[in-house]
Parts: structure tokens; sequence; C-alpha cells
């Protein structure tokens, strides 16, 4: 629910028990006046001489009086006695005569206040005189001095009041005392279109006052969404004095901490990118050095087959740890994510070069061959440089390594039009079981027999291929070669060549 | 002829050592160690430099810049040692012809410095030598030691086809897809049938023409083997 219309609800749910209240309150009040007009006027005319006329002549005891001037404070110079009418008093209005004398019919141009008087049994000895209403009644018996109740005759309100008179027996212990009032107003109900027109009026009020409100509470939002987007580099408007203000401020607080803590974590991984970074470049530069004075030896030793092969194994060694030192980076870079990779249009022909060419020194002793295809177009690719050729690199030294001598690797790049390239590395080595050929997708998984030969392998540079793949969206698959060994396809969208 | 090479790099073993296997190749380099020193040397009586990145003085790719602007084409080949993408593509936006990763091999540096001083006779596309096999494209002549050798024109094709790609194989399905008349003999047999008459004119530069282990024929261009 949005603030405005909650704010409506409230408002409603408020107002209207408000306005009930002060409807009854208001209509309690008119009643009280009355009743309080009525007893004065009851209690005026039965001490000027109402009583004695009352126990004289019950049965004929009625009196009729026009309403009390102003000024008059409702006691009324004694009416004039009516010329025919059996009441000592006569209505100072038109008689319609016989029935309906006591109550007439037709509504009267003034207000008129009729009396009658009853015994302590509540009866009264003239037999015109109305029944006092029972709920009235019961409220008498409990020891009430007065009780009020509504009062309507042919459609006019009034109200009609039973009164204890001050002494306790005879024929006019109580009277009732009824007044039809045509100015007096609806007592009980309330103008349900001015109750409409007030809430309609608060109602308006509360939505052009919140509007504002609402306004800048909706551009907060937007504003600290956008921050939070723009990993809260921005901050968020907090003009004004007022809580609005104040939650603007907080956020930003809030921003400036977060933006702390991920200025402190970038610093951390930058400081730890060099240094891994700084670190290669310390290591690589010597083990040139040490992969030259192992050529150089292999040079000197040629001929004398026991030196040969302990060269060759070192060459090998020196050739897996140059090419563990670059997985290792590779995988730092890729656990740290996107902001470490860098794409750029790739020459892949000059890559698949680079990497036979890199593994060439180290099959050759060994008498594998290493051949490459390239298509009549070079295919150019986006790739991140280093990150895809240490995996080609990978997939290359793996197919040479596990390689029998003599055996051979193919790496064969294709059109596969109409969009896409594909790079296959082909070998005649022993291959890998069926079984375990779906596995090795998987993660850090390596064949039991690599595990064997070179145990001090850590499942890392496939690792690095796969993760390589995945980020180029590139697909992947292994599987057995027409020549039996293992066959290892990237397959990706071709680029467009630099300009 | 002696080529010469402009090697500059600060590390001391790893300077000799390429110095060392320049000239075992035939090359006449000369050694800077400092990228300040560099960045006064003209690049014009050089055919190609080796350039590391991470010097003493000057940065390695202010002295690839300061190459570059001086209006200089030559071959450049960047080592770079932090095998970081950011230094390559920089390398390589500033006008590097390529790059060699450390750890490399001294076989490696020297096949990347052969490709790059072959290229420029390529892309005269005038004539290419394996060997002693020497192949005139535009003129579609083919000399072995000098001697003229009469081809068919779809010999000669295939053999086009493979020089224009140097070093690189050939698929034997591109050759039949490409080359080959398909509507008369496109099967990989009488590609085979073309490639063994081809070999057989070519006399002592038959074997050239390699047959390839998994992918199908290549011109040899690398002498050293």
């Amino acid at each position: 629910m949005t603030l405005r219309g909650r704010l409506a609800l409230t408002v409603l749910v408020v107002a209207m028990p408000m306005l009930a209240g002060i409807a009854w309150l208001r209509g309690d009040l008119a009643r009280r006046a009355a009743d309080r007009s009525l007893r004065e006027f009851a209690v005026a005319r039965m001490e000027s001489g109402g009583r004695e006329r009352c126990e004289s002549d019950p049965a004929f005891f009625h009196v009729i009086a026009p309403p009390p001037r102003p000024g008059a404070a409702g006691d009324a110079p004694p009416p004039p006695v009516p010329p025919e009418g059996p009441a000592p008093v006569v209505p100072p209005v038109p008689a319609d005569g016989g029935a309906s004398f006591d109550e007439p019919r037709d509504p009267p141009p003034v207000p008129i206040t009729r009396m009658w008087a009853y015994a302590c049994d509540f009866k009264s000895r003239n037999p015109r005189a109305p029944e006092i209403p029972a709920a009235l009644v019961a409220e008498l018996q409990r020891g009430a001095d007065e009780a009020g109740a509504e009062h309507s005759r042919n459609g006019l309100r009034g109200r009609q009041l039973a009164v204890r008179m001050p002494w306790p027996d005879g024929p006019c212990a109580f009277v009732l005392v009824r007044r039809i009032d045509a100015a007096t107003p609806d007592l009980a109900a309330f103008p349900v279109w001015a109750a409409a027109a007030f809430v309609a009026v608060v109602l308006g009020v509360v939505v052009i006052a919140t509007g504002p409100v609402v306004r800048r509470i909706r551009k907060l939002t937007a504003d600290v969404r956008r921050s939070a987007k723009q990993h809260y580099a921005s901050e968020v408007e907090a003009s004004g004095g007022d809580e609005i203000a104040e939650l603007a401020a907080a956020f930003n607080d809030a921003a400036r901490e977060v933006r702390g803590q991920l200025d402190a974590v970038a610093k951390r991984e930058e400081v730890l990118r060099a240094f891994v970074a700084n670190t290669t470049h310390d290591v690589m530069t010597p083990l040139t050095v040490l992969q030259g004075h192992l050529c150089a030896m292999r040079q000197r030793f040629a001929g004398k087959p026991a030196d040969t092969e302990l060269v060759n194994a070192a060459i090998d060694e020196a050739h897996y740890l140059g090419s563990l030192v670059h997985n290792l980076g590779a995988a730092a870079k890729l656990d740290a994510g996107r902001q470490q990779v860098q794409l750029s249009a790739v020459s892949l022909d000059e890559l698949v070069q680079r990497v036979i060419e890199r593994h060439w020194p180290v099959a050759s002793p060994r008498a594998i061959e290493i051949e490459f295809a390239v298509p009549e177009t070079p295919v150019w690719i986006d790739a991140d440089l280093t990150l895809l050729e240490q995996a080609v690199g990978n997939v290359v030294g793996n197919a040479v390594r596990y390689n029998r001598p003599g055996g051979h690797v193919a790496v064969i790049l294709a059109d596969a039009p109409p969009t896409e390239f594909s790079l296959r590395v082909v070998d005649d080595g022993p291959g890998v079981p069926d079984e375990q050929l779906a596995r090795l997708t998987e993660r850090a998984f390596r064949t039991d027999d690599a595990r064997r030969r070179h145990p001090e392998g850590s499942g890392l540079g496939l690792d690095i291929v796969r993760r390589v793949a995945e980020f180029h969206r590139m697909q992947l698959a292994f599987r057995r070669s027409e020549h039996g060994g293992l066959e290892v396809e990237f397959r990706g969208v071709r680029g467009i060549p630099p300009a | 002829m002696n080529q010469r090479i402009l090697v500059v790099e600060d590390d001391a073993s790893l300077g000799r050592q390429i110095v060392g296997h320049l000239e075992g190749a035939g090359y006449a380099p000369t050694w800077l160690t400092d990228g300040d020193a560099a960045m006064r040397e003209s690049p014009k009586p050089y055919a190609l430099v080796v350039l590391d990145l991470m010097l003493p003085g000057a940065y390695g790719l202010d002295v690839l810049k300061q190459i570059r602007s001086s209006g200089s084409s030559i071959p450049v080949v960047v080592l770079s040692a932090r095998n970081e993408t950011r230094d390559k593509v920089r390398a390589l936006q500033l006008g590097a012809d390529d790059f060699v990763t450390k750890p490399f091999w001294p076989e490696e540096l020297l096949a990347r410095i052969k490709a790059r001083l072959r290229r420029p006779v390529l892309e005269q596309g005038g004539s290419i030598e394996a060997g002693d096999l020497s192949i005139d494209l535009a003129a579609r002549a083919v000399t072995v030691r000098g001697e003229s050798v009469d081809l068919t024109k779809v010999e000669f094709d295939l053999l086009a086809a493979l020089a224009r790609r140097p070093g690189a194989a050939i698929e034997r399905a591109w050759l039949v897809d490409h080359v080959l008349d398909p509507e008369r003999e496109g099967t990989e047999r009488t590609l085979d049938v073309h490639m063994s008459r081809l070999r057989k004119k070519l006399g002592a530069s038959a074997k050239q023409v390699a047959t390839v282990w998994g992918v199908g024929y290549r011109l040899e261009t690398r002498t050293a083997s």
C-alpha cells in the first residue's frame, strides 16, 4: 500500500468515529437543553398554582402552552382558558376540534408544550392523558427524578419528559411534558453531506500535503538505486532539514562505508595481482636462462644417449615448471573475475604458431611431430590473449606430454561457416578410455593414468582449459581421435579483424 | 649477409644467451642493457629488434613508441615476463609485431625471429624460397636449383596453395575443395595422385612438399630440419 493510501485510510479510520462522537455529543447537548427547558416548564407551572388545580380537579388537568418567549424563562403567563375545551388552558392556535385535540394533526405554526399529571402508579386521572412510555416509567421506578425520550407525532419531532414532583403523593406526583417544536433540529441525525464534505476536504488536504513528501521519497529511492548500481560511487541529494533529508544523509554515510570497504578490497587485490605479476617476472627470466642452459647441454651431449636422456628429462621439467607458474597466474586471473581479464582482437593463426613453437623444442627430442594448419583467411576472435594461449598451450602440452616417442600432434584451425571457427588438437597418443572421456569436462578431474605418470601435476592445466573456454563462451569437446588418440576441440564465434 | 639484430635485455645471463643463440644462427646481434640507451639507438641499421618490456631506465613500451614515432617499420619482437595481457595488447597496439612469453626456448625465439624476417619477402608477393625450390607466384614459374620445372595447372595451383601459407599444413579436404576441379577430380585419392606427380617433377626438392600427419600437405621452409 502506498504512503498516500495509508494516510488516507488512517484519516478515514480516525475521522469516522470522531465525527460520530461529535454527532452524538451534539445530540446529547441538544437533548439535555430540551429536557432542562421541559423540566423548568413543568416545575414552574406546577408550583405556580398548577398543583392546586390538578389536585382539585385531576380528571381534567391538562396544560397547553405556547413556547417560552425569550426573557420569559419558559414561565409564560397563564394562557387564556379555551372557551369550549375541557382543559383549563386553551392553545393559542385554532383547535381543529375533537378527537385529536391533544395531538394536533397539522403541524403547529409555533412550538406547543403540553403537560399532563399522573399519580404514584403512573396513571393519570385524566382519561385523555397519554400513557407515560414504559421505558420512562421504568426509569422513574428506579428512582430517577426525571426521564426523557424522543417524541414524534405526525412526522414532527419533539421531546417528552416525565418529571417527579417534589411532593410524594396525590394525583399529581408525576407529570409528563411534551413539546413539538418545528424549530428543533433533528437531535440524533447528523448532517451527512456535511460529514462527507468534511472527510473529502481532509482527504484532499492529505493528498496535497503528502504530494511533495511522496515525490521526495520517490526521488530518494531512485537516487539510492542509481548509486547502488554505480557501486555507491555517487552520493544521493540530501537537502533540507527533515526526516527524508536525514534518511538520505544516513544512506550517504552507509554508502561511504561500503565504498571504503570496496576500495580496500580492490586495493588488496591490486597489491596481490602486482605481487603475482612481479613474482612471475622474477621467476621467468631465470627460468628462461635455465632452459637456455639445458638446450646448450643437449647440444653438447648429443650422441651420448644416457646424458641426453637426463637433459631431456630436465628440459621436460623446466617446461612443466614454466607452464605451471603461468597456469597459477591464469587461475588467479580467472578467480579475480572479469575486471582482470582484458579482451582484444586476437589472431588465432599467430596464437597457434606461438603455441607450436613453444612446444616443439620439447617434442622434437622425443621424435614427436607437431603440425599445424590454418585456414586461408586468418581467424580473429575477441579474447584474452594470455588466457587463451595458456589454454591452447595446456591442451597441446598434454598431447605432447602423454604421447609416445614417435607420436604425432596436429593443431588444426579451420573455418566453421558461417560464423564460427574450430580449433582441434589431435594426437595419436594412448588416448582416454571412453568412460572417462565425458568426465574430462568436469572440473578438477584427471584420469588415473595421468596421475600415475605425473603425480606432481594437479589437474590445474585442464581446469584452466575448461574455465577459459567457458569464459570465452567456446564449446569444448573431448573425443576419441580418428588416429586412436585424443581430440580436443574449441569451437567459438569468429570476431572482427582489427582495422 | 649477416642481418643485424638489436637486443634490448637487462638481465645479463639472458642477454648473453640470446646473443649467443643469435650468433649461432648466423645473425649479428647488438646488445643493449638499459632502456635509455635503447631510446638513443637508431633502429636504421638493424633488421629486427628483440625488446624486453621491463627495463631499467625507460620502459620497453616507451622504446617501442620511440621506434615507431621515428617512422621505422622494423619488426619488433617483444619479450614479456609478467605474462600480462595488458602489456602484450599495449605492445601490439603500439606496433610490436610479435611477442614471446618467458620462459621461452632458444629455438622458440629463433623461430619467431625467422618468421618475422621472412614475412616481408612474402608480402612482396613475388617468389617464395624453400630450400633449393623457388616458386614465382606472379609468373607461375617454378625452379629447382635454377632449373625450370614444367608443371601442369593443377600441380602448380597445389604448390602455390602450399606456398601461400608457408610453414603451415593445409588440410587435404581444403585442397580438394578449393584447388581441384570438383566436377572432374574432387576426391582425396586424386589429390594424392597429383601430389605424387608433383613430387616426382620436383626431383631433389621433393622433400620440400611434406606429407603432414593428421592434416594434409605442407611446403617445408624450416631449413634447419
